[in-house]
């Protein structure tokens, strides 16, 4: 037996002891209340609101879905709702029967809604179960100096503890030391594959559509799984089913529009919002034809509806299309690539006790890049192809534990890269055929308290992973590490055969002890798994990257994490948050790339492929402070990722490309008046790895760099650090009161620093056997800029 | 509409030069590595549309060091070595250094027989062995066939924006063409057989377009295998010219036969040349093929060693 179905035999019986325990206890008659928590003003589900039921003193607070549900004991009881930004609800209910207890909630003044930072009831990170995690709502990351104006989650996500990214441009981000794949990004539970506009400049998600965004890095429910190192769950607006209303704004890149409201008042609701650069507008004005007939552009589109067919059943339908799109020269050189997601859910009450919601699932990615036609001319294509049922179930046991389990099925299809060219009027075809994989997840899960101090979450996933036919498997030879290995055969599969199947199972349990009303300690432990590898050797990931699954030759990624954490709000009214967490991370079956790996249209590309392992760990420092005029928070991170590859320096650990000792940021958020806002951002960053070259060979006129002893990451560029200011100018609301609109200036870069991505070496232009060093600063300036923002 | 053209002359600004890349030339302190032989040589085979001068060219290997990458200084000779070359008809051919230059040149004499052909000539196998500083080193080159190419097709560009340097007007490579049996002009094609690699160069005016960025490479007709015979494909053609030519150029093109090992080494070593901005990829040592004969030794050679067959066409642009 693997000692992996020990650790989970093990883990099976202690959460069965614990059920029985708390099950023994259930004695007297019980009833459930349940129902759902709303926004009054929209009729928004609210995510995460307290439901407390004073006399018991047992708590419980509303999924995703603003759903809810308490089992109490028979007789009188005072319910209050409660949520931060909302005028708590009291109901006193007389529990003989199963109840539904539906609440819409008003709002507090929208000055004070304005100014805090999470929606959050205000000491959720302290009594949470969860660590490692970072929530934030839509308001917060509207209010951080954003670049170009253009306000961007992913940018704001890179400011917490924990979370870095190698620069500007680069898409992504890491999470606790890991590479950027190993994120799984969610948007309405449809992976999306690459979460970048213009490189990586931009942010696919349209901050107006985007209602609630969640960082999970480490202490991963069993819910979720398929990618290592964190989860970004970002999840859409359902959309205003009152009244109608229109957001928008122009900056200096794009511009967006956004149109919420009812289809039919208080059942049905939809939300669509749309984004488009236009510095393409001004290129007919050219009188350079070249530019005249270039294309520019990208765009996305961000769509929701939902509909409440009756209380035990809603259904919800989004979708994201959006494209990045450059063309030039006659005949055309076109590039362009993008994602479309597509998410079918259906929520259904079974009884008080038992919620599901099943969703169905569709996400590609693809890009082509094409010039000419069938006369001469190319057309490279590739994508990633998803289908997804997850069926997800809550059951309600009783206050003391809530059982999740579900599973989900995925189908896959990979274009890694075809390569279609003319020659003359011949036709020729070059690069890999497509791969298909089914995986298979079960998970179950219980978030039990234990008692008025300790409570817990555990669970456990299993994954199954099939590499299918149709399709061919090549067999390597074993050479040396670091050196190209050559094919030894290979054999063709017909469809649907398995050509390599992987199980794996996933433990994952959290811990929380309540120290005092004000302060706990958690941990946590998880494993996970992740058979999707992206194929990206670059600095910056580009758009050109392909997904490849785990096959014959490519094991899943592996990583176990602990980590370890202390909470503790200061003040009565919880005004400053604190935290200090620690965490180590173990991941095995590392992607990594023989010394000039050709990554791109390879058929044989597993024979440049090494495989390694990686650790990770840190310490993270955050400091918040949640209410008032003054708001925002400081985190510190100290930190290393590592690698071990065997063949590559001297069979030692190195660090990874995006290690970085030190990360500080430093965000703040003032509120002077009703009109006037002031936001400022300050980050440090140790620089990353690199490698110099020690020598020079100098061949057919050329000097080639060289390094003697072919040690990668043996330099390190200078640090990074950055400060960017923000004002937005509130305008006085025109005489019905309904529009609202506000001018936001921001200076990017204040201190104009060139901030180093990369030192690279080269020959100098004008004779090549000069060489240089050479500091490339994607922002070499300071960047101001305005938008202008409406609403009504 | 001038203050529209105003803007979008500001945006672009705003674009190319106040956000995207900067780069600013800097000092860096590198360490220097122990010195390395460096191979550095081709056997030739000429073809010339004009006369056939094949293999009475002299055959000349460069034997240089590594020195620190700073260095400016013309690569340091690698002197006193014994250069000799093998081919897969059993003749030695040894290789001197008369001007101590460290250029390890064979002189002749220079066979034209049926039986006794020159040294260089498609489908010849050489090996090469190198006495240096105690240390026995080797290689092995095989020269594949290549194209003959009979004429230039230019083109007139008008003004475009690919890159500052091509901008203005002026003419283009249109096509490589070769003279058929039937004595007609049809586009160049790569020879049959997966895996022929050339390495094209261009000279306008006798000097060569030498910078790193312009080594144009070939995989068959294209950039991998699936490219057979089939005629080179538009962006090779492209960038035979990168800078606009203009009338009465003087354009001399060679196509070099160099094989996929070598194709390999000159794509990667173009890679660590050219290796800038955004998506630039971990710098990495290129590989070499000559290697120590002594396992065991800790002193290593890096260069390579090669064997191309040469078409060669030269043509006025009118």
């Amino acid at each position: 037996m693997r000692p992996d179905f020990l650790i989970m035999n093990k883990i099976i019986s202690i959460a069965f002891s614990f059920l029985l325990l708390s099950l023994s206890a259930t004695a007297q008659q019980k009833y459930t209340i349940s129902g759902h928590i709303k926004d009054a003003l929209s009729g928004e589900d609210i995510i995460g609101a307290s439901i407390f039921a004073q006399e018991s003193k047992l708590s419980v607070a509303a999924n995703i879905y603003g759903f809810y549900s308490l089992t109490l004991p028979a007789g009188k009881h005072t319910i209050i709702v409660s949520n931060l930004g909302f005028n708590s609800f009291t109901q006193v209910v007389d529990l003989d029967k199963n109840i539904i207890l539906d609440v819409n909630m008003q709002t507090k003044s929208e000055q004070l809604k304005e100014v805090e930072i999470t929606s959050e009831k205000s000491d959720a990170n302290v009594k949470d179960i969860q660590m490692s995690v970072a929530k934030l709502d839509i308001k917060t990351i509207q209010k951080v100096p954003a670049f170009l104006g253009e306000v961007d989650l992913v940018k704001v996500i890179q400011l917490l503890p924990g979370v870095t990214t190698v620069g500007e441009g680069a898409s992504g981000f890491n999470v606790r030391g890991g590479s950027i794949d190993q994120n799984l990004v969610l948007l309405d539970d449809a992976p999306v594959y690459n979460s970048s506009h213009l490189f990586g400049f931009f942010s696919v998600f349209n901050p107006d559509a985007v209602k609630d965004v969640k960082l999970y890095k480490g202490g991963i429910p069993a819910q979720y799984g398929g990618r290592l190192s964190s989860l970004l769950d970002v999840r859409l607006k359902d959309g205003n089913n009152k009244t109608f209303h229109v957001d928008g704004g122009l900056g200096l890149l794009f511009s967006r529009l956004s149109v919420e409201g009812p289809l039919v008042k208080d059942k049905s609701s939809f939300i669509i919002a749309g984004r488009r650069s236009y510095f393409d507008v001004f290129f007919p004005l050219s009188k350079n034809k070249d530019i005249k007939d270039a294309k520019a552009y990208f765009y996305d589109l961000t769509v929701k509806l939902n509909y409440i067919l009756n209380e035990k059943n809603r259904i919800y339908l989004s979708g994201y299309f959006g494209r990045d799109a450059f063309g030039i020269g006659n005949p055309e050189f076109g590039f362009n690539w993008g994602n479309s997601t597509g998410t079918f859910r259906w929520n259904h009450v079974y009884n008080s006790k038992l919620f599901s919601n099943v969703s169905l699932i569709y996400s590609n990615y693809d890009y082509q890049i094409g010039v000419g036609d069938d006369y001469d001319g190319f057309n490279w294509k590739s994508k990633i192809i998803n289908y997804s049922v997850k069926p997800e179930f809550t059951y309600y046991l009783n206050p003391k534990n809530t059982i999740t389990f579900g599973g989900t099925t995925t189908y896959y299809n990979f274009d890694p890269g075809k390569l279609i060219f003319y020659s003359k009027g011949e036709k020729r075809e070059l690069g890999s055929e497509p791969k298909y994989t089914l995986e298979n997840s079960l998970y179950a899960g219980n978030e039990q308290i234990i008692n008025g101090r300790v409570s817990m979450q555990y669970g456990v996933r299993f994954s199954n992973f099939s590499y299918l036919g149709k399709g061919t498997a090549y067999y390597f030879n074993d050479t040396t590490p670091n050196v190209r290995r050559d094919t030894i055969g290979s054999r063709t599969y017909s469809d649907l055969e398995v050509i390599k199947s992987y199980n794996n199972i996933e433990p994952r349990f959290s811990i929380k002890f309540d120290i005092t009303p004000q302060s706990s300690l958690k941990a946590s432990y998880n494993r996970t798994t992740q058979n999707l590898h992206l194929i990206s050797n670059t600095a910056a990931s580009t758009p050109l990257d392909v997904w490849v699954p785990s096959t014959n030759n490519v094991k899943p990624q592996l990583a176990d994490q602990v980590a370890l954490g202390y909470f503790r709000n200061f003040r009565e009214d919880n005004m400053y948050e604190t935290s200090v967490e620690i965490y180590y991370k173990e991941m095995r079956n590392q992607v990594d790339y023989i010394d000039g790996a050709n990554l791109l249209l390879n058929t044989l590309l597993e024979g440049e492929l090494m495989s390694g392992k990686g650790r990770a760990y840190g310490l993270e420092l955050y400091l918040k402070k949640a209410k008032g005029d003054f708001t925002g928070w400081v985190s510190y991170t100290l930190a290393r990722s590592e690698r071990l590859v065997n063949g590559i320096n001297n069979n030692e650990w190195y660090a990874n490309r995006f290690d970085k000792l030190h990360n500080l940021n430093v965000v703040g958020m003032y509120t002077l008046n009703k009109r006037m806002e002031f936001g400022s951002t300050f980050v440090f960053g140790t620089g990353t790895p690199t490698t110099f070259p020690t020598n020079r060979i100098e061949y057919q006129g050329y000097v080639i760099p060289h390094n003697i002893n072919g040690y990668r990451n043996n330099a390190r560029i200078p640090a990074y650090h950055r400060l960017d200011l923000s004002f937005t100018w509130h305008m006085k609301d025109k005489k019905s009161g309904k529009y609202k609109h506000n001018w936001v200036f921001s200076a990017y870069n204040v201190y104009a620093r060139k901030n180093p991505f990369s030192i690279y070496f080269r020959g100098n232009a004008d004779n090549p056997t000069v060489t240089e060093a050479v500091k490339f600063s994607v922002v070499g300036n300071i960047i101001p800029s305005v938008a202008y923002n409406f609403k009504f | 509409m001038k203050k529209l053209n105003t803007y979008f002359s500001i945006l672009i600004l705003v674009f190319v030069i106040g956000l995207t890349s900067c780069e600013k030339v800097i000092d860096v302190d590198l360490e220097e590595g122990e010195s390395q032989l460096v191979v550095d040589g081709f056997i030739t085979f000429y073809y010339d549309s004009v006369a056939l001068k094949s293999g009475i060219e002299n055959q000349v290997i460069k034997l240089r060091k590594t020195a620190a990458y700073f260095n400016n200084a013309p690569a340091p000779p690698a002197l006193g070595a014994t250069v000799k070359v093998t081919d897969a008809l059993g003749r030695t051919f040894d290789f001197k250094d008369d001007n101590n230059d460290g250029d390890y040149t064979y002189t002749g004499p220079f066979l034209l027989s049926f039986t006794n052909p020159p040294m260089g000539f498609p489908g010849n196998f050489y090996q090469l062995d190198i006495k240096y500083n105690g240390e026995e080193y080797t290689s092995q080159a095989y020269m594949d066939s290549v194209p003959r190419i009979d004429s230039l097709k230019f083109i007139f560009q008008e003004q475009a924006i690919q890159g500052p340097d091509t901008l203005k007007a002026g003419y283009t490579i249109d096509q490589l063409l070769s003279r058929g049996s039937d004595g007609l002009l049809s586009p160049t094609k790569d020879v049959k057989g997966e895996g022929t690699c050339y390495w094209f160069k261009s000279y306008r005016n006798d000097s060569l377009f030498n910078n790193p960025s312009q080594i144009n490479l070939a995989y068959d007709a294209a950039f991998g295998p699936g490219s057979d015979n089939v005629a080179f494909i538009p962006p090779i053609i492209f960038n035979l010219s990168p800078r606009r030519l203009n009338l009465n150029d003087k354009v001399r093109i060679e196509c070099w036969s160099i094989g996929l090992p070598a194709y390999y080494f000159l794509t990667l070593a173009q890679i660590q040349m050219t290796n800038e901005g955004l998506f630039a990829t971990p710098p990495s040592n290129v590989p070499s093929n000559v290697t120590n004969k002594n396992k065991d030794s800790k002193v290593k050679a890096v260069g390579w060693f090669g064997a191309a067959s040469v078409s060669t066409i030269t043509q006025i642009v009118k």
